[in-house]
């Protein structure tokens, strides 16, 4: 592939950071301040003109948009914000763009030249849909960032091979990877099979997120002081200023988190100023841990949910069954845990996913700092091949009348098995839509065709021949298309049934 | 052009190179100086012709060896004219010295990102000192307990690497490796008190004795 001589430059848009990397590692650029990235912040300024960064920092609130990755994740189009002539809803695109330009300006300007000659990777939470991707996609090329969705690569993938990028032994043996990748607003969880000579393929066998990370953890924890405010009989409730007695306690409480990482406990001295008396309060680390438990609870939870996508995946077993798989069945076969993310520096993290493995998987930082690891993994992705088994990245249409008709039988990136699926126990899971669902004329010819955001051609065949091009007696009483997450495919149409697979994707059953 | 070939048969060449334009083989600029009226000419002159027309900055030299002339001189990145150089020299040079500038040149792109990260090493020390020296004018104003200060005074400068040597106050025996007596040399063994700690930066790759603990008898 000649895309990957270009020079190669990560872009990782974070919930509350972004950060840019060359394949030579991170490059710094944070403005006017000690930090090495960009604050994720966009709003407008009191002349109407949009700010995007640093200079966000300083604006009222209503003139400021937060988190707004989010408002991808949640399908947000709007978001409220006041402008000199009053509140107006804003397109959240137009304002990715204007950060997004940010970052790739200042990128620029440090490091090596983020132009046409150059390849921009973007990196996405897993768990975005076609969708979710091209809107991202559409943003990043608005700011005229060279990228394309072939480049676009899953978080937890980039993370995933931040890591396998400093391993200098390979052993050719597939390798079962889990990603941990807990930030600051959401955790992002992928299950890996690594293959190749060097490990230089991977494929996603699952990946979902859960949006509760950092920022939680934070108000649990000024929950907790709280309490232990009033054993010192101090109450909150009965200050004077109480929203900035709260405000105090909250950036208290992630402070104290962040220097448990290191010690056992931290003081916590109280301003006179702010709570109308001097007081000292010591803040241990098994009190985090213990307000973090039912937080790492249903982390794990979710890994599980995880790891069942993934034996879905490579088994022949039926869901109803996996579904029942206990958690010590579900965690067997994994060789690395990967972390990723600020909050995988807590101690408790590593504690709980090593007692929740078998002992021979290793715990790691996916790499040192763990906010790193994806926009470093992005730079060196060029490098490998990726798959997303579980949101394949190709269309299939079936057109007629030479092309002027068409349905889309499968959009990419849609996840081939539910989570409602699994929970219900269904057998025989895969994606499938029949021809009803699709609205097919009663009769007629048509062809199968392929679309692949891969940047390659998909290789996939069906009956003995190409998947794209396969002629289809249509049907709308009999036509059915299915794909099965281990990569096999079977239609039904007016002639008959035909079986086929994806011959790209890995085949798990052979070792 | 015979007058030209006669005093300077290099820039006779280039000429007809020039004039052609378009890229021209050995065959056919041979054939336009015979035209030109330039008398036949032997192998090694040619040769040695040819080598020349081969370097000029105003020409390219084009698959099939064809020859071109440019307007403008052609520059090649400097790791692509490099690795000309070394195949027209041949193995006449070291493969270390090769490597070296090799290295380097695949560096050279790089030296803003360079300078920038080297920079933000400084920025991350800096700033780490600022949150060490606001925390304790903070601490000091709300009544902080001396447990306090110290211990949070410990924690900040953990998260920048560096490792206490003792602590103020403590009763232990004299290690010159460790420890550095305030007035006359004590003997190794001795019991001291720690006036003062030191310390060590330690990373995975590191471990520097920033300071020795002050100690007296
Ligand atoms: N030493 C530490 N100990 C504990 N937590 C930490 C530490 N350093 C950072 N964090 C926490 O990590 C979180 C930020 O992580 P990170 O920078 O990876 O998030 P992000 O990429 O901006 O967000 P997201 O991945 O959710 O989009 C914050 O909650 C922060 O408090
Ligand atoms: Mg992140």
């Amino acid at each position: 592939m000649c895309a990957a001589r270009r020079p190669t430059v990560g872009l990782d848009f974070g919930t509350s950071t972004t950060l840019v990397a060359s394949t030579r590692g991170l490059i710094p650029i944070g403005n006017d301040t000690t930090f090495p990235w960009m604050p994720s912040l966009v709003g407008y300024a009191d002349d109407g003109t949009v700010v995007a960064g640093e200079n966000a920092q300083h604006l009222p609130d209503g003139q400021l948009a937060r988190s707004i990755k989010r408002s991808i994740t949640e399908g947000r189009d709007f978001v409220r914000i006041d402008v000199p002539t009053g509140a107006k809803d804003i397109r959240t695109d137009a304002l990715i763009t204007e950060l997004l330009r940010e970052a790739g300006r200042r990128g620029a300007r440090r490091g090596r030249d983020i132009g046409v000659g150059s390849l921009v990777r973007l990196g996405c939470p897993a768990m975005w849909d076609g969708r979710q991707r091209r809107r991202l996609l559409g943003a990043a090329q608005r700011a005229d960032l060279p990228v394309v969705l072939a480049t676009m690569i899953d978080e937890p993938v980039a993370a995933g091979i931040a890591w396998l990028d400093r391993q200098r032994v390979h052993t050719g043996r597939p390798l079962r990877i889990v990603v941990f990748d807990m930030g600051g607003g959401t955790l992002d969880l992928a299950v890996l099979d690594v293959r190749g000579a060097n490990h230089k393929d991977v494929s996603v066998l699952a990946a979902l997120g859960i949006a509760e990370a950092g920022d939680d953890l934070d108000e649990a924890i000024a929950a907790d002081l709280d309490i232990e405010l009033a054993k010192a009989g101090i109450d909150i409730d009965a200050i004077e200023n109480q929203p900035r007695a709260r405000v105090w306690l909250r950036d208290a409480a992630r402070t104290t988190k962040e220097l448990l990482s290191s010690n056992d406990e931290e003081p916590i001295v109280l301003s006179p100023q702010v709570f109308g008396r001097a007081a000292e309060i010591w803040y241990t680390r098994g009190q985090l841990n213990e307000v973090f438990m039912p937080h790492m609870e249903r982390a794990e939870d979710a890994v599980g949910l995880a790891l069942m996508i993934a034996r879905i995946t490579e088994s022949a077993k039926s869901a109803y069954e996996i579904a029942r798989m206990p958690m010590d069945l579900l965690v067997q076969g994994v060789d690395v845990v990967l972390l990723s993310g600020g909050m995988c520096r807590i101690p408790y993290v590593r504690q709980r996913l090593e007692w929740l493995f078998e002992s021979s998987t290793k715990v790691e930082l996916a790499m040192d700092p763990p906010e790193n690891a994806v926009v470093v993994g992005l730079a060196r992705a060029g490098d490998y091949g990726t798959i997303n088994m579980y949101r394949p990245a190709f269309d299939v249409l079936l057109e007629w009348n030479r092309g002027q008709e068409f349905r889309t039988v499968y959009e990419a990136f849609t996840p081939l098995v539910e989570r409602s699926q699994i929970a219900r126990g269904e057998d025989d899971l895969r994606y499938t839509r029949n021809g009803r669902d699709l609205s097919l004329p009663r009769n007629g010819k048509g062809k199968l065709r392929v679309v692949s955001y891969s940047g390659e051609r998909l290789r996939a065949t069906i009956g003995s021949r190409n998947l794209d091009g396969f002629p289809v007696a249509l049907s709308d009483e009999k036509f059915g298309f299915s794909i099965y997450p281990d990569g096999r495919i079977r239609m039904t149409d007016g002639a008959g049934t035909f079986e086929g697979r994806v011959d790209d994707w890995h085949r798990l059953d052979a070792e | 052009m015979a007058a030209l070939f006669a005093t300077d048969p290099s820039a006779a060449v280039l000429r007809v190179v020039r004039e052609a334009g378009t890229a021209v083989s050995a065959t056919e600029i041979k054939q336009a100086l015979r035209a030109a009226g330039v008398s036949a000419f032997d192998k090694r002159t040619w040769n040695r012709l040819q080598k020349k027309l081969r370097v000029h900055d105003h020409i390219i030299v084009e698959p099939g060896y064809r020859y071109m002339w440019v307007a403008e001189p052609v520059v090649p990145p400097a790791a692509d004219a490099f690795e000309q150089i070394v195949r027209s020299v041949g193995g006449r040079i070291k493969r270390a010295h090769a490597e070296v500038i090799r290295q380097a040149l695949a560096d050279a792109p790089y030296m803003s990102e360079i300078a920038a990260r080297q920079r933000q090493a400084v920025l991350d020390g800096v700033r780490a000192l600022a949150e060490l020296a606001s925390e304790v004018e903070e601490l000091t104003v709300n009544q902080a307990s001396t447990r306090a200060m110290i211990h949070r005074v410990r924690s900040r400068v953990k998260l920048a690497g560096l490792e206490p040597i003792e602590r103020a106050g403590d009763s232990t025996v004299f290690d010159r490796k460790r420890h550095e007596p305030i007035g006359p040399s004590i003997d190794d063994g001795a019991h001291v008190i720690v006036v003062r700690p030191g310390y060590r930066w330690k990373t995975p790759h590191d471990d520097v004795l920033v300071s020795r603990a002050c100690v007296q008898e």
